[in-house]
């Protein structure tokens, strides 16, 4: 009787890395590229936006659509 | 803000400040937003070929953790290349004042020319509406030369109302040489 192939993450990555460590270390990768990009972003609008309105509209939005991803991200690592 | 950088004279005034036209940023965006779709569109694909997977005993639920943080870290990467395509489409600006053109182009992040012209050193300005869509939604490209070398020749694309545009350069261009001819001292000014 041929055996049925299982898919087992924690296994397959338990020879290199537990599956919380992997984890970890992709949240600390995307903070890094989060962080570094919002840095960016705030430079730019404010240093060569035109309207202050728009700049000011646009932070928001950042803020609001971005940072809940962040956090349940966060929750999720933490959750591991 | 920019204004403050680009530093007009106290008598300059600004005419026209023009960005790309709509359509260019929203077909730009509309990669993202197929980017934003495609997790939903797998896990979708998960609970229609829940068989499938069940043969592999691999159970979806278990690794709810995994998958959320994968969706969610998805979406942030396809949110930070949308904001980066905003990002070029706001800091990307034309404003044309009753003296100069400036010019202003966000390349990459860290790349941004900005080119200014002397209404009086420009010579034939040219539009070009080529297409259907830029036909029905009126926009194109504008070309410019001026007096001086090719490389201070400039090129826009994806620019709205060029016809409008182009007529505003001219009266603008119109009004600076009648200027200059009553007090050509300002040229040196």
């Amino acid at each position: 009787m041929p055996t049925e192939p299982t898919i087992n993450l924690t296994e397959t990555l338990g020879e290199f890395m537990s599956l919380p460590d992997v984890m970890l270390l992709l949240f600390l990768l995307a903070t890094g590229i989060y962080v570094i990009y919002s840095a960016i972003f705030y430079y730019h609008w404010q240093q060569y936006g035109v309207n202050t309105a728009v700049t000011w509209i646009t932070f928001v939005t950042y803020a609001a659509t971005t940072l809940p991803l962040f956090l349940i991200m966060a929750g999720l690592t933490l959750t591991f | 803000m920019l204004f403050e950088k680009i530093q007009l004279d106290p008598d300059e005034k600004v005419l026209i400040m023009v960005r790309k036209h709509w359509f260019v940023i929203m077909a730009e965006l509309f990669g993202v937003f197929i980017l934003v779709l495609l997790p939903f569109i797998a896990l979708i694909g998960f609970a229609v070929f829940q068989g499938f997977f069940s043969t592999l005993n691999f159970n979806v639920l278990e690794y709810a953790n995994v998958i959320g943080f994968g969706v969610a870290a998805w979406l942030l990467l396809s949110l930070l290349g949308g904001f980066t395509i905003w990002t070029h489409y706001y800091l990307d600006l034309w404003v044309v004042t009753d003296r100069r053109i400036i010019l202003v182009d966000q390349v990459h992040f860290f790349s941004r020319n900005v080119s200014v012209f002397r209404l009086e050193r420009m010579q034939d300005i040219e539009f070009k509406i080529t297409g259907i869509i830029p036909t029905l939604l009126n926009f194109g490209t504008l070309k410019a030369q001026t007096a001086g070398a090719h490389e201070s020749n400039f090129n826009s694309t994806g620019l709205p109302d060029p016809r409008g545009l182009q007529a505003t350069i001219q009266k603008a261009m119109d009004r600076r040489m009648e200027k200059l001819h009553a007090m050509p001292d300002e040229l040196n000014g």
